[in-house]
């Protein structure tokens, strides 16, 4: 049996809103493979984001612990976090998060400044991949929406990290446009062999999937196991 | 008649002294006032000019709070994001530093004095000392820093992932 990729084990966050207390994850566990596709799906405010940004390492649990590539992330420094982030996570945001100031090749060379390491044929490598090479000069304005999403997966993928984390990815596209982007992401994954975790409300979005987590009220209430084909 | 002014003078010579006194009085008042009036234009200048460019930096960093939590979504230590928002507001407060010297400088016209509140002293021309240049840049530093520390504060302790996340968790 091969070691899991990601571990998460019986994780809790709560938020403080005013007075109250929100509970966003309770007990949530789940493991996934390397090269495993995971859909997250659930209604708004199940704990889909939160449990995606706990992997993350962009927070941080109240209790539980996260196991990621056989080492506990769960309560890393801020500049471990960000160091493990840059190595092993790649993020793709629903509303692109592509800074305005860079080109489509800037946006794509940016995870690998702080290693130091501008790759800029592997860039142009990966702006090909999504069918965006004659695009790459053009700033995040001069694209439309699914252009910027290509260009977001691109960037996420252009430090070669193991896991794959899309916060509804097609959240903001028309319908052709989601069809394509998903596509575009699931065979990107899959040709990589990376791990992929898509938050999404659409069950149907990716196919084939290995897995999806079905998240009710900051809990995983199904977990339904689909055969690739 | 002057000839009767030395003799009076020269015979009552408190009435001279009152009068030498009374004239010094207000050359040390009018000098007192003069003082004053540039000490307050210069510091609420520097303060003025230090609110500005805090009031400047605390918009800029606002505008580019989601920038700065996905730099740190994509790896950027917080070093190197502060780093990098140093230097956005270096550029910012230098490009206005730049364009107001350029400014300063092509619209300076060929003779400048401001009048003086001291009676005998004319019009003031004026001259640049390195101290009070130090002083008022002083006061304006103070001011940016006081400004802009509760905008470095909010930057701190806000979530990245809640800046990053358009969705409701």
């Amino acid at each position: 049996m091969t070691t899991p990729l990601i571990v998460v084990r019986s994780v809790t966050k709560t938020y403080r809103r005013g007075e109250r207390w929100i509970i966003a994850l309770q007990n949530v566990s789940l493991e996934m493979s390397q090269g495993e596709l995971a859909l997250l799906v659930g209604p708004s405010g199940s704990g889909k984001t939160t449990l995606l940004n706990l992997i993350a390492a962009l927070d941080q649990p109240d209790s539980g612990e996260i196991i990621v590539g056989g080492s506990e992330i769960t309560h890393l420094s801020r500049s471990a976090a960000a160091r493990y982030r840059n190595q092993h996570v790649g993020f793709i945001f629903q509303s692109y998060n592509l800074l305005p100031q860079l080109t489509a090749l800037e946006n794509v060379l940016l995870p690998m400044l702080p290693q130091h390491r501008l790759d800029r044929r592997r860039a142009v490598e990966l702006l090909d991949a999504v069918g965006l090479s004659d695009r790459s000069g053009h700033r995040p304005s001069e694209l439309s929406g699914g252009e910027q999403q290509r260009v977001a997966i691109a960037r996420a993928l252009s430090n070669e990290p193991a896991i794959i984390l899309a916060d509804e990815p097609t959240g903001n596209l028309d319908d052709d446009n989601a069809r394509r982007v998903a596509e575009l992401l699931s065979s990107a994954c899959r040709e990589r062999g990376k791990s992929l975790i898509l938050v999404t409300h659409d069950q149907e979005m990716i196919r084939p999937v290995v897995r999806v987590f079905a998240m009710r009220n900051g809990s995983i209430t199904a977990i339904e196991s689909v055969l690739a084909y | 008649m002057v000839d009767g002014l030395r003799e009076v003078f020269r015979l009552e010579p408190g009435v001279f002294m009152t009068e030498r006194f009374g004239q010094f009085r207000r050359k040390v008042g009018d000098f007192t006032e003069t003082l004053a009036l540039f000490t307050i234009i210069g510091a609420a200048t520097a303060a003025l000019t230090g609110s500005l460019a805090a009031n400047l930096l605390h918009d800029v960093y606002a505008d580019r709070q989601r920038q700065y939590a996905m730099l740190i979504a994509l790896g950027f230590s917080p070093m190197q994001t502060t780093i990098v928002g140093i230097a956005i507001g270096v550029a910012a407060a230098g490009t206005g530093t730049l364009i107001g010297a350029l400014a300063a400088v092509a619209f300076t016209p060929g003779h400048f004095a401001m009048p003086s509140l001291m009676a005998d002293l004319g019009t003031v021309e004026p001259s640049f000392s390195l101290l009070i240049a130090t002083a008022v840049i002083g006061v304006a530093v103070v001011a940016v820093g006081l400004g802009m520390a509760p905008t470095a504060c909010r930057l701190h302790k806000r979530p990245v992932a809640g800046s990053l996340s358009q969705e409701g968790r």
